[in-house]
Formats: C-alpha cells, sequence, structure tokens
C-alpha cells in the first residue's frame, strides 16, 4: 500500500499527470456513450489519421515552449511542406517525387532553425520572430500554389491510412516519435533546453550557450514540424495552402491541456502527443453526442454545427485553465516546513 | 597562479573597481573582504565571466587571459557558487548540478547512473540533506546554498570562488563545508571567500584581501591581524563595540508605526522597532542584510510571514503596494530605472504618478492640472529641469531623484520609506535630497530610510537600527551615534569578537 501511494504521489509530480487524467477522461466518456464501437477499427483508424499531423505538431510546439520561447509558425511551415511536395513535381519537370519530399522536409528544418537564429542570436521576440517568419512561410506557399489542388498518389496515403493488424498505421508513427523522444531527452543537449527554460540567467551562469540551445530548440522543432507535414500532406491526400495555419493555435493549446507550461521549463514530448490526443478526442465526442447520442433521448433533437464548436472549445478551455492550474501547483507543491536543524537531533 | 592585476570598471557614472589587485598561489585559501560597494561581488563576477572589466589584466599560470563569458570562465577552470545562486527551480538537484557538464555514456548520452551517484557522492560529503530528485523550490535556503557549492565543486576547478555561501548556512553546515574546503586546497584548489561573517575567516583562510571603495588596500597576513584592524582597513574607522544599547522601549504616546517581531522567510528575522512621528530613521548594515525587504514588507510589496505591523494605532495587513499608498505610505527606491521612474514618460507625468494611483480608476486629469500641480513642486524644491514635458532621462541621477521625491510630497505620506535613494547620487544633490527629508521631517513626516552609507545615515537620521543577518544587531541614538560604533554594529561585532 505504502508503494502504491508513493508511486501515485511521484506520478502527481510528472507534467503528463494532468494530460492522462484528462485523456482518460474523455476515453472513458466516450467507451459509455459509443460503448465498444468507439474501438472499432475503422473509427479508430480515422480519428487517429485525422489528428496524428496535430499531435506530431503539438509535440514540436512543446520542445519550443520548454525552452520557454514560443513558435507561432509551426502550422504554416508544415503547410508549406505540403505545397511544396505535392505541387512541386508537377511545376518543375525534373524533379522526382521522393525528391520533392525530401527538399520539403528540409526547408522546414531550415525554417525552424532560422527561427532560433532570429531567436537566440538576435534577440528578436521569439512571438515577433516567428509571427514574421510565418509570413514569409505563407507567401512561399502561396507562390506554389494558390488554391487547393493537386493528388498524392494513392499507394502512399493507402499506407498513412491503413492498418496493420487492426491497429492504425499513423498510431505506429506517433508511437515512433514518442520513442524517438524518449531516447533524446537522455542526451545533455534537451536537458539544457530544460534549463533555458527554467531561468535563461542561470543558464548562462552555468556556462551552457544560451544561443545554441535556443536553436536547438527550434531546430528539433523543425524537425517534427517537418514530419508533421508529410503526415499532413498523407492525410489531406492533396495540397491546401488554407487550412494548416490554423492548426498552430490549437498545437499551442494542446500543449497546454496536456500540462506543458507556457513560462518554459516545464513540460516533455508527451505531454504535447497526450494534449493533442485530448484535444482531437472532445472534438470528436461533441460532435459524436450532438448527432447520435442526444437524439437518441430526446427525439428531434437537431443543432447547427456552430454549437458542437461552441460546446467543444468551452470544454478545451477548461482543459486548459485545469490543466495550467495543476501544473502550476504540482511544481510549487507545498514548501515542505524548515527542517529540524540536525543540532538538535544530535 | 591567479594574478589580477589593476582591474577596473564602471557601471555608468559609478566606479565599482578602481585599481583592484589580487594575487594567489596554487591550494591557498584567501578571503576577499569589503564593505558596502567596495566591488568584491564585482569582482567575483569578472572572474565569473558575467561582467566585463574595463581595464587591467587577469593572468592564470603567468599567461594573460580573457574571461569574455561564462562559459570561457569556465574552461579556464575557475567555478564560482554565486551569493543569489544559480540554481533553475524546474530541474531537480542532480540535473541542476550536473548541467552543463553531464557525465556522457557511450553514445553521447546523459549515463543517468554515473551521474547520480557521482552527485549523490558529492551531496553526502558537504551533508546537503536532499533527495536527487527533488526540486529547488521545496528545499529550505539553507541546503539549497549547499547544492551550489556541490555545483561548483563538481567541475573540478582549480580555482573556485565562494561569494557570500555560508550566509545561510547553520553552524554545523559551515564547520562540514569548511572541513571540505581545507581537503580541496590539500588537492591544490585555489579558494577565494566571499564573507561578511569575520569571525569565521579566521578559520579557514590564511590570507585576507580588503578592498575599499573597489580598491585593493591592503592584503594581510591573518594569523598577525585582528578582527578590529581587518574592519579598519575596510571601513578607515577602528570598531568600538556598543556596550549598552539604548532602551528599545522608549513609549512616545506619538508612536506612527510599531512593528513587532516580523519574520519574512529567512531575509527578516523577529525585527521590531517603534518610529514616532516625525523622525527620521536610519537603517543601517551591510548590503542584503533584510533592510531592504523589511522595507518593503511595511509597503506591502513583499508578504510578511508573521509578525505585525501598526500604523497610527491600527494593525495593518496590505495585500498589494497600493493598499499602503493609500494609508498614506510612500517608497523611494534608490533603484530607479527599475523601481521608480517612467522612463519614457515626462517629468510632469513621473511627479504625477503618485497622487493619480490616489484617485478613482476613471476619475478625469487634464494635462493642465498634471503641469500646474508638478510646476508646484518644481518651483518649491527647486528641481532643475529644462521643460516640464521633457522625458524625466533628460535629468541627471540626483535631479530625478527629487523628481521622484516630489512626487510622493505631493502626497504627502505620514510615512516615506527610502531604500538607499542617494545611490548613484552626486554630491550636491544627495545635500539637497537630505535637506528635503528634514524639511519633510519637520512638517510631522516619518522617515524610514535605508542607506548603504554610513556617513548619510549619521549624518540625517535620529536614531539608527542595525541590521545583521536579518535582525536587528543592536539600536544607536544620541552620542551612540559615532561612525565606529555603527562599523562594530554593521559587522555583527560583539563583547566577545573584540576581545579576541
Amino acid at each position: 500500500m505504502m508503494e502504491k501511494t508513493k508511486w501515485f504521489d511521484r506520478f502527481k509530480r510528472q507534467p503528463e499527470y494532468m494530460g492522462v487524467i484528462l485523456l482518460t477522461a474523455v476515453i472513458i466518456l466516450n467507451i459509455i456513450t459509443q460503448g465498444s464501437s468507439f474501438f472499432k477499427t475503422s473509427s479508430l483508424q480515422t480519428l487517429l489519421s485525422t489528428n496524428t499531423p496535430l499531435i506530431i505538431l503539438t509535440m514540436a510546439q512543446c520542445i519550443v515552449l520548454i525552452s520557454g520561447n514560443i513558435d507561432i509558425s509551426t502550422g504554416i511551415t508544415m503547410t508549406l511542406v505540403n505545397v511544396f511536395a505535392v505541387m512541386m513535381p508537377t511545376k518543375v519537370s525534373w524533379m522526382p517525387v521522393w525528391a520533392a519530399y525530401v527538399i520539403a522536409y528540409c526547408l522546414a528544418v531550415l525554417v525552424g532553425f532560422t527561427n532560433g537564429v532570429l531567436v537566440g542570436y538576435f534577440r528578436i521576440p521569439p512571438m515577433l520572430a516567428t509571427y514574421g517568419m510565418s509570413f514569409i512561410v505563407s507567401g512561399t506557399c502561396l507562390l506554389i500554389s494558390d488554391r487547393p489542388q493537386g493528388k498524392v498518389a494513392k499507394e502512399l496515403w493507402k499506407i498513412y491510412k491503413g492498418n496493420f493488424h487492426g491497429v492504425p498505421n499513423s498510431l505506429f508513427l506517433v508511437i515512433a516519435l514518442i520513442l524517438t523522444w524518449l531516447v533524446i531527452r537522455k542526451f545533455s543537449g534537451v536537458k539544457e533546453i530544460y534549463a533555458l527554460g527554467g531561468d535563461e540567467k542561470n543558464t548562462y551562469l552555468t556556462g551552457v550557450s544560451t544561443i545554441r540551445t535556443t536553436i536547438r530548440a527550434y531546430t528539433i522543432s523543425g524537425i517534427f514540424v517537418g514530419i508533421g507535414g508529410i503526415a499532413w500532406t498523407l492525410m489531406l491526400a492533396s495540397s491546401n495552402p488554407l487550412t494548416g495555419e490554423a492548426k498552430t493555435l490549437q498545437s499551442i493549446a494542446a500543449a497546454l491541456l496536456g500540462g506543458t507550461l507556457i513560462s518554459g521549463g516545464w513540460g516533455t514530448m508527451i505531454c504535447g502527443a497526450l494534449g493533442a490526443l485530448f484535444f482531437g478526442l472532445v472534438t470528436n465526442t461533441t460532435t459524436y453526442m450532438f448527432i447520435k447520442f442526444i437524439p437518441k433521448f430526446v427525439p428531434g433533437f437537431s443543432v447547427s454545427t456552430y454549437y458542437q464548436d461552441f460546446v467543444a472549445q468551452i470544454i478545451i478551455l477548461l482543459g486548459i485553465t485545469l490543466s495550467v492550474f495543476v501544473s502550476n501547483r504540482t511544481r510549487k507543491l507545498v514548501k515542505r516546513a524548515v527542517r529540524i536543524k540536525r543540532e538538535d537531533e544530535l | 597562479m591567479l594574478e589580477l592585476l589593476n582591474i577596473k570598471k564602471k557601471f555608468g557614472a559609478v566606479t565599482a573597481l578602481d585599481r583592484a589587485s589580487f594575487a594567489m598561489e596554487k591550494g591557498e585559501i584567501v578571503a576577499l573582504l569589503g564593505a558596502n560597494g567596495s566591488g568584491k561581488s564585482t569582482l567575483v563576477k569578472i572572474l565569473g565571466g558575467t561582467v566585463k572589466k574595463d581595464a587591467g589584466t587577469i593572468k592564470i599560470d603567468q599567461k594573460p587571459v580573457e574571461i569574455r563569458s561564462s562559459a570561457e570562465s569556465r574552461n579556464l577552470k575557475i567555478a564560482v557558487a554565486y551569493q543569489e545562486l544559480s540554481l533553475i527551480p524546474k530541474m531537480t538537484v542532480y540535473e541542476n548540478v550536473m548541467m552543463g557538464h553531464f557525465i556522457k555514456g557511450k553514445f553521447g548520452q546523459v549515463d543517468e547512473r554515473k551521474n547520480r551517484s557521482f552527485v549523490a557522492s558529492l551531496l553526502e560529503k558537504y551533508g546537503a540533506d536532499c533527495g536527487l530528485d527533488e526540486y529547488p523550490k521545496d528545499l529550505p535556503s539553507s541546503t539549497l546554498s549547499i547544492i551550489e557549492i556541490v555545483k561548483a565543486v563538481s567541475w573540478d576547478p582549480d580555482i573556485l570562488l565562494l561569494d557570500e555561501v555560508t550566509a545561510a548556512l547553520h553552524h554545523n553546515e559551515v564547520e562540514i563545508l569548511f572541513s571540505n574546503l581545507r581537503a580541496l586546497s590539500e588537492k591544490g584548489v585555489s579558494i577565494v571567500m566571499v564573507t561578511h561573517r569575520l569571525g569565521e575567516i579566521f578559520n579557514i583562510a590564511s590570507r585576507a584581501v580588503i578592498l575599499r571603495n573597489g580598491e585593493s588596500v591592503a592584503d594581510v597576513d591573518l594569523k598577525k591581524t585582528d578582527i578590529n584592524k581587518i574592519v579598519y582597513y575596510m571601513t578607515g574607522k577602528i570598531p568600538e563595540i556598543v556596550e549598552n544599547p539604548s532602551d528599545e522601549k522608549r513609549s512616545g504616546e506619538d508612536a506612527v508605526l510599531i512593528v513587532d517581531n516580523l519574520t519574512i522567510g529567512e531575509s527578516v528575522r523577529n525585527v521590531s522597532m517603534r518610529v514616532n512621528r516625525g523622525e527620521i530613521i536610519g537603517l543601517g548594515g551591510l548590503e542584503g542584510q533584510g533592510q531592504s525587504q523589511f522595507l518593503r514588507s511595511i509597503y506591502g510589496a513583499i508578504p510578511l510571514e508573521s509578525g505585525s505591523i501598526t500604523i497610527a494605532g491600527r494593525k495593518v495587513d496590505y495585500k498589494s503596494s497600493a493598499d499602503a499608498v493609500k494609508d498614506g505610505i510612500g517608497f523611494i527606491s534608490g533603484n530607479r530605472n527599475r523601481e521608480s521612474i517612467f522612463n519614457l514618460r515626462t517629468i510632469g507625468e513621473n511627479i504625477f504618478s503618485a497622487k493619480m494611483s490616489m484617485g478613482r480608476d476613471f476619475s478625469p486629469i487634464s494635462n493642465r492640472m498634471i503641469i500646474q500641480q508638478a510646476n508646484q513642486i518644481v518651483q518649491e524644491y527647486d528641481i532643475k529641469i529644462g521643460q516640464i514635458n521633457d522625458p524625466i532621462t533628460s535629468l541627471s541621477g540626483g535631479n530625478q531623484q527629487k523628481v521622484v521625491f516630489g512626487r510622493w510630497i505631493l502626497v504627502s505620506p505620514a510615512i516615506l520609506l527610502l531604500d538607499d535613494p542617494t545611490k548613484g547620487v552626486d554630491v550636491s544633490s544627495r545635500r539637497e535630497l537630505h535637506n528635503f527629508l528634514r524639511k519633510a521631517a519637520d512638517q510631522g513626516m516619518t522617515v524610514l530610510i535605508v542607506s548603504s552609507d554610513n556617513d548619510e545615515l549619521l549624518e540625517i537620521a535620529n536614531r539608527i537600527y542595525v541590521f545583521y543577518e536579518g535582525g536587528i544587531h543592536c539600536m544607536l541614538c544620541g552620542t551612540d551615534c559615532t561612525e565606529e560604533k555603527l562599523v562594530s554594529a554593521m559587522m555583527g561585532m560583539t563583547v566577545k569578537d573584540s576581545a579576541k
């Protein structure tokens, strides 16, 4: 029993605590309302494949938030990958499809790196630097393609939307990225990112280069955004320069839902994944509630879809409030009473 | 092995270091001493790479070196334990210690096991009572100081700088620290100790270098020197012990401010005082002994942990400074840029700002009203300005401070609190400010002034409370107000010390 409470206490102090609670709550709600049909391969598959880009984007956002900065160019960068990879082969005759994907991916990393240089070396406030960057990226997107068009080869998106023995393939992608995180968090470079977000001045005093650490955080973010962009492309199965940008703010909200703090130094990429999944599930659940669940009991119930969004956003806002509140609390845990001086013990 | 020659450093108009020199051998433990504003912290910061020197040379093993960043300082095998701590609150103890130099495994990853056992052994050696996975926020300040020292030592430095690290330590923790330091020095580590506890240095250091006003004035062998001599080098006065401290419990009917057993964490401990109407009270002591926190807690800027404050016969518990201002308390900080002036606003607006906070949230304020009232203050106190609509930054430091003073005169508070108001202010402005304060006190305003300048305290204060390590060491009034006695009280000297 003792052992168990100890384990729970430790879990409570982890950044993921609130994300796990929120996600469990919404999953339980789903099981109650939908029953076993929630676990049907087809519904899980749709749920995951539509939300995987947001999950990856949130993971990317998390590492930047941990470093004490913010990146509001992630959504549009994801769009750039999408537009570039789909449209360039049709516009530039010598470019094979695989090269377009590789270059698009590198562009995302480059955007992240440039953001890092602007914020770390030139000391431009992160909000401004990445906002400016989002315009450059958005302009580039529109230069390549100004409307939704193009097609992704069926073989490619079939893989993404397919499943392996009932487990959606997109889930494997998310798991692979989480495993990547579990490996890279062991490196001192990532620990320095935490230090930077925790206290910039003291990180400098410790002899860690704050410039290099900032650039590192944004570059890691860029690496993840690139993968997110490819997932986004496969999900859309076409190119769309318009819808990606909205994902930026969603990813910041999702990161906070998962327990990452906007003030920096606290959180993990797993928090991001949990938060994004919650985000996706809430939207999913409210739609289900309004369309299927409530009409079952109240015949003839029907409301505009705007109400669905309204309810979903309220739940998300409540979730964020709860999560930020709890994260702040877990860090502050009651200051232990000053210990008895050892002189007294002797 | 370490040699500093004629180091100079100026912060704006203030000279922090001027011809400071310092040398030490391998394995030596040297105490670096100095009173307020002597530049000892600046010297430590220059070696730590956080402050750049203006002139002078630093030599390590006879080779001149440049220290441009804290990373370069680490590369030269210099490690610093800072007084204000360099720990990161959201990281665990073990990550804090190893940050920047984790022991790496085969693939360059952090080898948790090796790091942990290394940190655990160090923590145990230095007697830190904490787990590896605890967060600094949950630990008492004495443990944090030890972690800060362990963090510096973990770099395996050749030169170890300890800036006031013993201030937060308990007696037995200091003992453990000192035996560890001795062991380190035998291994060839050179150690510089900055401390205000003069009693301690005789136990640990062999030599003391003393700074005064940014200059190194003496380099003494501690075996042949006594504490009085050291204080003399630090302040230019031979300390005189206060033998019969004046009685605290003077019962005046006019008590405006009564503070009873005020405690704020570990920075202010059981401070009581009683202040009468129209008095000018000086709060003296070395920097960082709790005076500033004490003043701010009266102003409602820092919540008090226990104790009570009674103002004009009424117990108060301010939730914020705004409550204090409404109750007739004014506050002037010596840190003008950060805590008192509005850089971009005009002189008139700066004068009017306190009055504005007294009004209702949406009361109309005309420009004419601001200018008229501000002009009145400017004329009355003869503040030299160009136009009332010039930005306040067009004025010199002294005149800026006079403007801030005028801000409070406009609302005529019952109690005015000043935290080292004449820091970096020229002599004539300082004299004028003193005159203003006297005039205001004559008219019934009560003034509490913290000052790092002893002359200033002796000149204007009716009584002086001397702070030492968060408590009031003694109170000086009447004939006790001499520099010699003030100096001895600042160093926390008691009758026992002088007998040494």
